[in-house]
């Protein structure tokens, strides 16, 4: 029974999530099997929701249930109601070290889809994964180290299937093509919920080939601990990465994001040169700090808190087809099923292209990304000139590619005739974006 | 080890098992068919939950039951070295048997995960594995939650495969983990010869881990490194984020004493006997099992094995007969037995004690038995004709789709570890990122594929078609230095094949005409080279065994398709 946790059936909901795991001895008494003939009940069954674990469930509740238009991948409004709520599976956590990681790379090593459920349905998750990947992407002529920690909670999911009025007015007008663009063909019927922190620290280089000379000098020494020990240097050393920059990010999901956002106000923000290093070690050392005591008292054990600055975040949302599920409907009061077979993907059609709008767009940014940072070198006249000169193309592209998925790309999102128009409109901007986003060389060497 | 030929000797079940033998299905402790869940994938359910085994998905709820608890407890600290792809999904996923399955791709990060710790011709590794099992909370007398769809007038309805499956979630097995890696990365093959012949490393004594390092030659110790990895299952895992402080996670093994070493201490003592990760686990040592211990493996079992209580009382009456049955009989047993010479006075109290509830339980059973209700209905929940959604072609088609995501996870960190760690020429540089950015966009189209070939049946060979027409080939075993065989390799020669656990199966010959000559199986009936390995194949012509390790002209390892828990070993027999 520790599967269903109705959020209508306030104990049942406390023990299994809970007090379970902190005060088992209550276990038996939340479990207590009934042995008398007489109580025979179906210990499932909803009861009447409280108002205080109405709290909890607003915070999932803003995506559970949605709609979601499978062809197009458009969320859509709410047609079901959440009045109960599941808990599934297990919770875990990984602690380990990405390393010079291109930005597709990253988001693949952070779960292969997990960036792009979240960026579907708007989550924070997405965006800070996106903004992580965008920061500290390797390319040619930087490197970076990320230290990554990434905790995952249980499944929560629904599994009384109710719609509410949207759905059911929907559904009454006995149109599935209606009922397809009110609610779409699927729903969100699970979200993942999650913590994760990013620590980074990117080094860039005038070129690739001033990359790739020091990576042979220093040979099997690792830029993540290189900072750490930098009073011990050789002048060699010095000498090499005095023209090399040295950046930190953070990033995070879940728990209170403030609270780095005001660690980040304190600590040193800005690049160092490679052979001054300090106070970009300082930084380093008060987040990975930040990381060992404060971050992990932001995530109350994974559970959902009624205080917004605690607990895990949604890392990702799951829909199911309404075809392979029935619903109640509270207007005909029984359970229906919607026979709205769900349109398959295609390896040509919208999806794809919005997923190729959001890569050449994370291209763009990083490149874009990095002659900013370029601007902090000594630069001669003639390369700054050189470097503003990209970012102004990189910024100019990024606005007719931001026009087209504005444009064109959004009215297909509507009618599938304008497909086309968009595939066509980005496909014109993908060798200039090519072009511009291969690393600026600059000649620079001391 | 093999199922297959109990479960499908007869022939006129032969096509019946092919889709469920070979690949959608794990084996369990009972020889039955069925699936397992990872509590880390995005199918996780509850007890009870309906699943469609064909489609990897889960259903409505149809099925609940009083919930009993079964096996043992147990705890467990395992040291392993030089894991593969397989044995890391599985510890990744929480020991769910996934096998060959798309499945796999549904746990975020499992293959990606694995691919990038398992090890290669390049590298080694050293673990440490400890693991919390509970005891499983299982439904033994399944009831009907709800008639919609499903049964009317006395017969089970064609609807009801779409609502709740052919599977229904028949037990949880609660637990935890912590796993902790330790990877060698080399810069040569001969380097990682020379590190294993002259180093012996093992987690269990990190303590002299450095000592070993110290006798290697200053080029390895300057050209390799260490990478750290921690995943933790249950308990409380920000824990593992707290042990860091300013720790290193990766070093040069020239530096693996000063900042390496402390970091694996650290996380030894974190995840050892009596470290913080089992105190995470507060109530460990009692059958309660909800203490900080995640839902890690989700067992289902087919309708077509159990008939199904269509009223809950039924269930629940059941269920305390046979508990009361079992506990009247243990004491018939304890009466049978003679009293032991050494009985202490405490057991001697106990055993009385027992004795003395029997005339309470006989009573108990004697009401339970009058409130049974001799008409109690029982039905198997199956359509009235049952078809597969899969065939063969389905099959072939999904076990090249599961070979080519992971193929593709395995590409990607081999391009990556290329770009970031060797000298690499600028030719070669050039031809690596093109490569990447081949994966990338093959990357798409497979997932694609992958989806729509799971999700529905019916389309799947058209979307693997799709897949290999849209897919860019590259020279990626060039690249990486590995050994592409052609089938001219291979005409004729005799190899001895055994399993990872050194029994031997017997000697083939690969015969030119594609047949295997001497022994010969339905499993081993023909053989052919397809992306530059060996592949057996079945009697019904699928992929019994894929030689996806090369480690010499004379030695091949691969992955047994029908179960994955060994791998097939074969040598050159001159």
């Amino acid at each position: 029974m520790n599967g269903v946790k109705s959020l209508n059936a306030i104990k049942l909901w406390f023990c299994s999530i809970l007090i379970f795991p902190f005060f088992s001895v209550f276990s038996s008494s939340c479990r207590s099997l009934k042995t008398d003939l007489s109580s025979y009940v179906d210990s499932e069954k909803p009861q009447n929701l409280d108002p205080e674990m109405k709290k909890n469930l607003d915070f999932l509740s803003r995506q559970l249930g949605s709609g979601f238009d499978g062809f197009t991948q458009r969320k859509l409004q709410t047609c079901m109601n959440v009045k109960s709520l599941t808990y599934a599976g297990a919770q875990s956590s990984t602690v380990n070290i990405l390393e010079d990681r291109s930005a597709t790379y990253l988001l693949n090593e952070l779960g292969g889809a997990v960036y792009a459920k979240a960026s579907l349905f708007g989550l924070v998750s997405g965006k800070v994964q996106g903004d992580m990947a965008t920061a500290l992407a390797t390319t040619d002529d930087t490197s970076s180290l990320i230290y990554h920690y990434a905790a995952t909670g249980k499944m929560a999911l629904i599994e009384d299937r109710e719609f509410n009025a949207i759905g059911s007015a929907a559904y009454a007008r006995n149109d599935l093509r209606f009922f397809r663009e009110q609610c779409g063909d699927q729903f969100v019927e699970r979200v993942r919920l999650g913590a994760q922190l990013y620590i980074g620290m990117k080094y860039v280089f005038t070129s690739k080939e001033q990359k790739e000379k020091i990576r042979l000098t220093l040979k099997g020494e690792l830029f993540w601990g290189l900072i750490k020990f930098s009073k011990t240097w050789s002048k060699e050393w010095r000498d090499m990465l005095a023209n090399v920059r040295v950046s930190i990010e953070a990033f995070q999901v879940g728990g209170n994001p403030k609270r780095l956002e005001e660690l980040k106000s304190h600590i040193f923000q800005g690049s160092c040169a490679g052979n001054d290093a300090d106070r970009c070690s300082e930084a380093i050392d008060g987040l990975l700090a930040y990381a060992k005591d404060e971050f992990p008292k932001q995530l109350n054990n994974m559970e959902i808190s009624e205080d917004s600055t605690k607990g895990p975040a949604i890392l990702y949302a799951i829909t199911s087809n309404y075809a392979d599920r029935s619903v109640y409907d509270p207007i005909q009061q029984k359970r229906i099923q919607v026979s709205l077979p769900p349109k398959s993907t295609s390896d040509t059609d919208l999806a794809t292209l919005l997923t190729r709008i959001a890569n050449l767009r994370m291209d763009l940014k990083i490149a874009l990304s990095r002659s900013i940072g370029l601007l902090d070198f000594q630069l001669t006249t003639n390369e700054r000139s050189t470097v503003l000169s990209a970012k102004s193309e990189l910024t100019s592209l990024l606005t007719s590619l931001d026009a087209s998925a504005n444009g064109s790309c959004k009215a297909a999102l509507n009618d599938e005739e304008w497909v086309s128009v968009c595939s066509s409109e980005v496909g014109l901007l993908v060798a200039d974006i090519a072009r511009a986003t291969k690393p600026l060389e600059i000649s620079t060497q001391l | 080890m093999r199922h297959f030929s109990i479960m499908c000797a007869s022939p006129a079940v032969l096509l019946l098992c092919l889709g469920s033998c070979k690949t959608t299905k794990g084996k369990g402790e009972n020889n039955e068919l069925k699936s397992e869940i990872s509590g880390l994938s995005d199918q996780v359910a509850t007890l009870g939950t309906g699943y469609e085994s064909e489609t990897e998905t889960t259903k409505s709820k149809c099925i609940s039951g009083p919930v009993t608890q079964q096996g043992a407890q147990t705890s467990n600290v395992t040291y392993s070295q030089d894991l593969d792809f397989s044995s890391l999904t599985k510890i990744y996923t929480g020991g769910a048997k996934v096998g060959v399955k798309l499945a796999i791709f549904n746990v975020n990060g499992a293959a990606d995960f694995a691919s990038k710790e398992a090890v290669d011709e390049y590298s080694s590794s050293i673990s440490i594995l400890n693991e919390i099992k509970y005891k499983k909370d299982a439904i033994n007398y399944p009831y009907l939650t709800s008639t919609s769809f499903i049964y009317e007038n006395g017969k089970v309805l064609d609807t009801v495969r779409t609502e709740c499956g052919d599977e229904y979630v028949q037990a949880v097995e609660a637990g935890g983990s912590l796993f902790v890696n330790a990877k060698f990365n080399f810069k040569t093959k001969e380097d990682k010869l020379e590190f294993k012949g002259n180093a012996s490393v093992s987690l269990a004594n990190v303590g002299e881990i450095g000592g070993q390092i110290s006798h290697l030659s200053e080029s390895i110790k300057k050209n390799s490194k260490v990478t750290i990895t921690a995943r933790q299952i249950g308990g409380d895992g920000s824990k593992l984020s707290s042990i860091l402080s300013t720790s290193i996670l990766t070093c040069s093994l020239a530096d693996f004493e000063k900042s390496c070493k402390p970091m694996l201490e650290n996380i030894i003592k974190y995840g050892g006997k009596d470290g913080d990760f089992q105190k995470g686990f507060a109530n460990a040592s009692t059958t309660a099992r909800n203490d900080g211990a995640g839902e890690v493996r989700f067992l289902t079992r087919p309708f077509r094995d159990e008939s199904i209580y269509l009223e809950s009382a039924d269930a629940f009456i059941a269920k305390d007969v046979a508990e009361t049955e079992n506990a009247i009989g243990e004491i018939a047993e304890l009466e049978k037995k003679n009293v032991p010479a050494n009985e202490t006075a405490s057991q001697k109290e106990a055993r009385l004690d027992k004795l003395a509830k029997k005339p309470q339980l006989e009573e108990k059973l004697a009401l339970l038995r009058s409130k049974v209700n001799k008409d109690a209905k029982k039905i198997k929940l199956v359509p009235p004709v049952e078809t597969s959604m899969l065939n063969s072609n389905i099959d072939s088609a999904r076990i090249e789709l599961y070979l080519a995501m992971q193929k593709m996870v395995k590409d990607r960190q081999r391009v990556s570890m290329l770009l970031q760690n060797f000298d690499l020429t600028d030719f070669e540089r050039e031809e690596v990122e093109q490569i990447e950015t081949y994966i990338e966009r093959n990357s798409g189209y497979l997932e694609t594929a992958s989806k729509n070939c799971v999700q529905f049946p019916s389309k799947c060979i058209d979307s693997y078609n799709s897949f290999l027409k849209n897919e860019t080939k590259y020279k990626s075993l060039k690249i990486f230095g590995q050994t592409c065989l052609q089938t001219s390799d291979l005409v004729n020669t005799k190899w001895r094949m055994s399993r990872s656990n050194n029994s031997v199966v017997g000697e083939i010959e690969l015969l030119p005409n594609g047949k295997l000559g001497k022994y010969k199986s339905q499993f081993e009936d023909s053989w052919k080279v397809q992306n530059c390995q060996l592949r057996i194949i079945n009697i019904f012509g699928v992929h019994s065994t894929i030689f996806d390790s090369i480690e010499s002209v004379d030695r091949m390892t691969g992955t047994f398709i029908q179960d994955p828990t060994f791998r097939h070993v074969f040598e050159r027999i001159k």
